[in-house]
């Protein structure tokens, strides 16, 4: 009897455990790290690495010497010392799929 | 639901800058990381040429492409409120400026380091405001980014009063930038009140959204001038 009774008792243990951990996992979340402003860098973070190293896009694929939208309010941020500002419009040649939440949609 | 958006009319715009100023000293935003920002070209071919107006804050996009950056970068600092108003957190921000880099717009703007209104000058009107007793939108930060926010205090404060149906009616509750107007080019708004003024405006004036190819869905509605550029 003690048995049985030991058997019942370590089953409705066992039983409880999976929702134990899923209490824990909903009430203790493991937050996700922010990316470091160093690894995000404009310029040599992943965002441009994925582009220039990757894809293997040459310079002028998007920058241009001046930027003709007008409608964009930094147009002068990079032309200084930098190979030109990037035309946004030319992000939507591949970042166009619908109901993604990404920039502008996902790549084709 | 209450859905803030706003109208601007170029056909009315005269492009004296009152709303650029109202904005500046309302929110105090650093000279180089304007909130508000007039933008003018011209049109047509000689002889007949004119200039368009094109005042450009944030959009306020309802699929905001910065969110989604922000989102994918881990900082989770961009958020949209009840409103629909895309804010930015400070705090949360961690300045990688990847919100800027996808903004269709080239709204957000990395501000290097906190200066004054009128720089030299001292502090002046709201700027004398002590840190803490300052809305959040307004403990400015350096290597943050920031944005319009709708002027966020006034509608908080409007919820704080119950007053949210005096959002763009009553001047407590209404964005800095459209109350100062002389030609009453911009109204602010519910369109979700089919009612409202800013709804009524825009369908009289069959107002568009620009750069709609972008799907990010501004909620800041334009009323075009003959041959200006959407």
């Amino acid at each position: 009897m003690k048995r049985l009774i030991a058997a019942v008792v370590l089953g409705m243990a066992m039983a409880a455990l999976p929702v134990a951990a899923a209490d824990v996992s909903t009430t203790k979340p493991v937050a996700k790290p922010a990316a470091s402003a160093k690894s995000l860098d404009p310029v040599k973070g992943a965002f441009h690495r994925a582009h220039t190293q990757k894809l293997k896009m040459s310079c002028d694929t998007c920058h241009a010497a001046e930027l003709k939208d007008v409608l964009f309010l930094r147009g002068a941020e990079v032309a200084a010392s930098g190979p030109g500002p990037v035309d946004r419009a030319l992000c939507l040649g591949c970042h166009q799929a619908p109901a993604k939440p990404t920039w502008y949609g996902a790549t084709k | 639901m209450t859905k803030l958006v706003r109208l601007i009319d170029q056909n009315r715009c005269m492009g004296c800058r009152s709303c650029v100023s109202a904005c500046a000293v309302e929110n105090y935003f650093t000279p180089d990381a304007p909130w508000n920002v007039m933008v003018e070209y011209e049109v047509g071919t000689y002889p007949a040429v004119k200039r368009v107006y094109n005042t450009m804050n944030c959009m306020h996009c309802e699929q905001p492409s910065c969110k989604a950056a922000c989102d994918a970068v881990g900082a989770k600092a961009i958020s949209k409120n009840q409103f629909g108003v895309v804010l930015v957190d400070y705090d949360k921000c961690i300045g990688c400026g990847y919100c800027a880099a996808v903004c269709p717009y080239g709204v957000p703007q990395l501000n290097k380091s906190v200066a004054e209104l009128y720089p030299g000058q001292g502090k002046s009107g709201a700027e004398t405001i002590p840190y803490k007793d300052r809305h959040p939108t307004h403990r400015k930060k350096a290597k943050v980014v920031e944005k319009c926010t709708f002027c966020a205090h006034k509608l908080d404060q409007a919820v704080a009063d119950g007053k949210v149906d005096r959002i763009g009616k009553d001047q407590a509750y209404t964005p800095a930038c459209d109350l100062v107007c002389p030609v009453q080019a911009r109204v602010f708004g519910d369109i979700d009140d089919p009612n409202s003024e800013v709804s009524k405006r825009i369908k009289a004036t069959g107002a568009v959204q620009l750069k709609k190819q972008f799907g990010t869905g501004p909620q800041v509605y334009y009323a075009l001038a003959e041959g200006a550029k959407s």
